[in-house]
């Protein structure tokens, strides 16, 4: 009876196949990813035709080297500064998406998504248009000082769409705690602020902290408004204003015909999202990443 | 809160524009090693004349080597501060990231001059006439260094043939007697052979503008906060030894430049720009930033912003569409590119002309006509050749970038491809290159334009000039670039 329980509709054989089949299309598709991802390093190491690895081309170049190390350290900069910012207007708009009960809420909802699906190099060409063009864009720029092509301009590229990304996973995060938690601490006294602070928000950490390291990830990849909105001005030692953060790295490099250290920056990528997603699903997040 | 939040914003961009210091920013040295001697190394080219002018600053000491062993030396450490030939020996300098070029200052303008003996009656007194003359040169040979390559460069230049028999090479103190007693009717020098050998001669010419400068730079990682004073001092040094020569330094008037350029580029050629803007920064100050993108993008980059001063887009088709949108104030020639069919290493497929291309079987890569000007004159190219059909049966991929057509034959995906000679040498590795003759080919050039927004034209146009100018070619020379067309990167017919 027992066995009966595990295969409810059928005999023994029937659902091995079912299982072999459906795992096996499983299968053949994580080895294609992977193998994807690991030709990468495979290329790396192969000697070439001159019997030369492409791996060595950064050892020949030692300025290739600290031009993909400051890519990194820009990358990790503008991309910290990024989250924070977009934690501090995620956070309430999430909570607000998630409680409150708003006119208009699937437009809302369209309008938040939109920068997200909208192709990336048109959202690069708006932010440009927005900041050159517009009354407003000149009077942020009065505000601010100069964006367009400063780094100011990377977490301004990286923060229009990453920001989506975060109230995204905060939402779900909010959306995922009954409010009737708060309900009954606002009757037992709580303001609306204390029930947000001392009820809503611890409930919501981990969803928070699990959405700050996927709006990190999306930020750190984030690759064409970057390029328009921060133009792509290369590390050079001499060059302190450098917007070369690694995205911008593998392209340039990629254009120039450093072929090798494209690819290293792709692997160096890679392993960074890898880390990004297992510390993401750690902290039990969930839900639709896009 | 919200006023909160945006001050918060403020202070975050405010604190992420900050440019980060340099990595290798010098460590402060302990007390008590202040009077610790800033080394100046000296080009040895310079003769006596870099010793003297370091030993005339207080507080140095000084050493000398060539040019060719001064990255070695530089990598060995110590040094302060460098008195080196530039903008071009600075180079293998700059690409190994072994000075800061925005420490540069000019110390001395070498002209070439035209000497010749006291007596002499109208010597040739410009190039012209002395290309059009039929008497003996004394040129610098190679015990010269650097002046034997830039009389080389300026003799060329008139069409002057180096290898002629009137041309009499000699070491430079050679050169001077010999016309002293007038063995040799004239003469070409640079003009610090005058200081440190003189000589009774009647100079003629100075017959080259832009000639070699000396340079002097701080050294990146030197642990000497002097090292900047001394570069200064150097200078002031310079300029009251050398007032009233031909080796005086005359800086640009108008338009300092120092808020430093904007130039968008294309992103194809970078190699050449990157070292070009460094070289600039030392002769003149003015920093230069790039934007690097494809050069369709850089276009709407430049028709929203409305901002930026220079325009360097790999083709002249970009150029042409700026001038037509009123974008451009004017422009400068810099280099060609030359198509060439680009084949893997050792050419086993056997490819040798374009008909070859049309060869059943056979995995091709063309340019995106749409997007690149490799596409564009390729269309034009098989037009031409009455090929377009055949080889678009061929055609297996078509690239939005010069550079990706390389990366196609690296990783191995296609057998041939048309493409810039300056990209297929950097592929070189895995990559060989088949010439198309002449009258089949077409080519195109990279120009400098300077954009009509600038708001410092002056720097701008300098900089266009620049790289027009004998420095920039140099750079693009060494990047393996076409900069003459009867001297293409890859020599017709040779087919490596």
């Amino acid at each position: 009876m027992s066995s009966a329980a595990d295969t409810p509709s059928g005999s023994g054989r029937g659902d091995l196949l079912f299982r072999a089949l459906l795992g096996s299309l499983l299968f053949l598709y994580l080895g294609f990813i992977l193998a994807t991802l690991l030709s990468n390093v495979w290329w790396l190491g192969k000697p070439g035709p001159g019997g030369l690895r492409p791996i060595a081309a950064l050892a020949d170049q030692p300025l290739l080297g600290q031009e993909v190390r400051a890519a990194l350290v820009l990358s990790l900069q503008t991309s910290v500064v990024t989250v924070l910012l977009a934690l501090l207007v995620a956070i309430p708009s999430a909570y607000a998406l998630s409680r409150f009960r708003l006119r208009g809420e699937a437009i809302i909802d369209m309008v938040i998504d939109l920068p997200i699906v909208v192709p990336p190099l048109l959202a690069g060409l708006s932010l440009l248009l927005f900041f050159r063009q517009t009354p407003l864009g000149h009077w942020l720029e009065r505000i601010f000082g100069d964006i367009v092509y400063t780094r100011r301009a990377i977490v301004v590229a990286q923060f229009y769409i990453a920001a989506a990304f975060a109230i995204r996973a905060i939402k779900a995060s909010f959306d995922s705690i009954n409010p009737r938690f708060e309900a009954v601490a606002r009757s037992l006294g709580c303001g609306p602020w204390q029930a947000l602070w001392k009820v809503a928000l611890p409930l919501a950490r981990n969803g928070i902290f699990a959405g700050a390291v996927m709006t990190w990830a999306r930020a750190m990849g984030e690759f064409a408004p970057v390029l328009i909105l921060a133009a792509g001005t290369p590390w050079r030692p001499d060059r302190p204003g450098h917007t070369e953060v690694l995205s911008v790295a593998a392209f340039l490099n990629n254009s120039a015909g450093h072929l090798e250290i494209a690819i290293a920056v792709t692997v160096l990528m890679i392993a960074i999202a890898a880390c990004t997603l297992v510390l993401f699903k750690k902290l039990g997040g969930k839900g639709y990443l896009w | 809160m919200k006023l909160v939040a945006l001050l918060l914003c403020a202070l975050a961009l405010a604190a992420c524009n900050r440019p980060a210091p340099p990595p290798d920013q010098p460590a402060v040295r302990g007390e008590g090693t202040s009077a610790t001697k800033a080394l100046v190394l000296t080009a040895a080219e310079l003769g006596t004349l870099g010793e003297t002018l370091a030993g005339s600053v207080t507080g140095t000491s000084t050493e000398s080597v060539a040019m060719d062993g001064m990255v070695a030396r530089l990598q060995q450490g110590g040094v302060d501060v460098v008195v080196a030939l530039g903008p071009n020996d600075l180079i293998p300098l700059d690409q190994a990231g072994l000075i800061h070029p925005a420490s540069g200052k000019v110390l001395a303008h070498v002209p070439l001059l035209v000497v010749a003996p006291q007596t002499a009656k109208d010597p040739p007194a410009t190039l012209a006439a002395l290309a059009a003359a039929t008497c003996p040169i004394g040129v610098p040979d190679k015990s010269a260094g650097f002046a034997c390559r830039l009389a080389k460069q300026t003799l060329t230049s008139v069409k002057v043939n180096c290898n002629a028999e009137r041309l009499v090479p000699d070491g430079l103190a050679q050169l001077l007697r010999r016309t002293e007693a007038s063995e040799l009717p004239v003469s070409v020098v640079p003009a610090t052979a005058l200081l440190q050998w003189p000589h009774k001669l009647k100079v003629v010419a100075e017959v080259n503008t832009e000639g070699i400068d000396v340079i002097a730079l701080t050294v990146r990682g030197s642990t000497n906060l002097a090292a900047p004073q001394i570069v200064a001092n150097l200078a002031a040094a310079a300029k009251q030894a050398f007032a009233g020569t031909h080796l005086a330094y005359a800086p640009p008037e108008k338009g300092d430049g120092k808020n430093g350029l904007f130039v968008y580029a294309g992103a194809g050629i970078r190699e050449p720009l990157d070292t070009a803007g460094s070289l600039f920064t030392a002769q003149t100050g003015t920093k230069v930033h790039y934007s690097y993108t494809g050069s369709a993008c850089l276009l709407a980059q430049i028709t929203l912003s409305q901002k930026g001063d220079l325009f360097l887009p790999g083709e002249v088709f970009y150029m042409e569409q700026a001038k037509e949108r009123g974008y451009l104030k004017e422009k400068r020639h810099v280099a060609y590119f030359v198509p060439v069919i680009a084949v893997q290493k050792g050419n086993p497929k056997g490819i040798h002309t374009l008909q070859d291309l049309t060869r059943p079987g056979l995995r091709v890569g063309l340019g995106e006509a749409k997007s690149c000007a490799i596409g564009s004159l390729t269309e034009k190219l098989l037009a031409k050749a009455g090929l377009t059909a055949a080889v678009e049966k061929n055609t297996k991929m078509h690239t939005p970038m010069a550079a990706e057509l390389g990366n196609a034959l690296k990783l191995g995906s296609i057998d041939a491809a048309i493409n810039w000679d300056a990209v297929t040498h950097q592929f070189l590795s895995s990559v060989d290159a088949v010439t198309i003759p002449e009258q089949d080919n077409l080519t195109t050039a990279i120009e400098a334009g300077v954009l009509s927004f600038t708001k410092q034209p002056e720097p701008a146009l300098r900089f266009a000039e620049f790289l027009a100018g004998q420095s920039g070619q140099g750079v693009f020379e060494q990047a393996h670039y076409t900069i003459d067309l009867a001297k293409p990167v890859f020599a017709m017919g040779v087919g490596q």
